[in-house]
């Protein structure tokens, strides 16, 4: 999916209904060689080595305890790559919403933010 | 179109959307990243091919306030959201195929964005860790020898968080002479380059085996 197709579905959404009432997140990672041509050889495309697109569109639906107005929804997204050489030696992707994203956000207070590891995911909890 | 044309487009049009129809309750976030040799053409257009040759990133974000407005006008802060994205690279010159390459990137929004950093009890390190907002200055020794050490521990520290914890651990046992800083990086890399820890940082080279 190319970086218009990501950017098309929350157009959509915002167009329909002024505000989204969606959380939406996609992404579109590439490492490696990728190539793309159109049937009519008009448009192509090559890339070598990395690369990335990410789009996410977030409803702020969500009350504040302490203060009037509304927060955006819980979602929490990471990614992490190691490259040796021409070896792959790690990917991690990780995309949390709502209640697990903020257990994550809480255990990850001490850890690496990067990382986006915790040995146990709790949703349900605040 | 290329995907250049394409990202600022599509970009544009989300914030017509929202702004032209009076949307604030929703936050559009879109980044596109590359590290790469990329070429992109599109002979239907007037537009010149693009070709990308090492880093590319762009980032948009439409964040609206956090409280609603009630007539028109805006009042108080945007909404809650983190992003961060960081390439370390550590490179080995006699061999160029044991060249390690890292790319990390987080995004977070809402609550968990607010976990991480406001309700942090270490808010103040994650911030200054999160945002790299020190400036680090390292001195590079004139002495050959010494330039070597540093460059070694230099890269070591970058290897991972652990390695510059036990840089620091080292450091500090040999009562070294390390910065103030809320970063433990900017710790590190002051105690690398400081002058009278020349001797200091040799030994923890050969202890180290490095």
């Amino acid at each position: 999916m190319k970086l218009l197709n990501l950017f098309l579905v929350p157009v959509f959404f915002v167009l329909a209904s002024c505000d989204a009432q969606r959380l939406y997140v996609a992404h579109d990672t590439v490492l490696g060689i990728n190539a793309n041509v159109s049937p009519n050889r008009q448009r192509g495309r090559l890339i070598v080595g990395y690369d990335r697109d990410f789009t996410t569109v977030i409803p702020k639906s969500v009350p504040r305890t302490d203060a009037p107005g509304h927060d955006a929804m819980a979602s929490l997204g990471c990614t992490n790559l190691e490259v040796e050489g021409p070896v792959l030696r790690k990917y991690r992707d990780l995309v949390v919403t709502g209640d697990a994203a903020i257990a994550l956000g809480r255990q990850l207070r001490t850890g690496d933010f990067f990382e986006c590891k915790a040995e146990t995911v709790v949703g349900g909890g605040t | 179109m290329r995907t250049t044309s394409i990202f600022r487009t599509s970009s544009v049009l989300v914030a017509m959307c929202l702004i032209a129809s009076g949307c604030n309750r929703t936050i559009a976030y879109g980044e596109s990243t590359g590290f790469n040799l990329g070429i992109e053409a599109d002979l239907a257009t007037d537009a010149p091919a693009e070709v990308n040759v090492g880093f590319r990133r762009r980032v948009v974000g439409i964040v609206p306030p956090l409280e609603d407005a009630d007539d028109g006008r805006v009042t108080g802060e945007a909404a809650t959201i983190l992003s961060r994205f960081e390439i370390d690279s550590t490179s080995n010159r006699q061999a160029i195929l044991d060249t390690t390459v890292a790319v990390r990137g987080a995004f977070a929004s809402g609550a968990a964005a607010t976990e991480l950093i406001v309700k942090n009890p270490n808010s103040e390190r994650v911030l200054q860790d999160f945002a790299n907002l020190e400036p680090v200055v390292v001195r590079v020794p004139d002495a050959p020898v010494e330039r070597a050490v540093n460059e070694k521990l230099v890269s070591f520290i970058s290897q991972s968080p652990e390695n510059r914890d036990r840089y620091l651990g080292f450091a500090q046992g040999f009562g070294l002479a390390i910065p103030d800083s809320p970063s433990s990086g900017a710790r590190a890399l002051g105690a690398i380059g400081a002058e009278e820890n020349a001797s200091g940082n040799a030994r923890i080279v050969t202890l180290l085996g490095l």
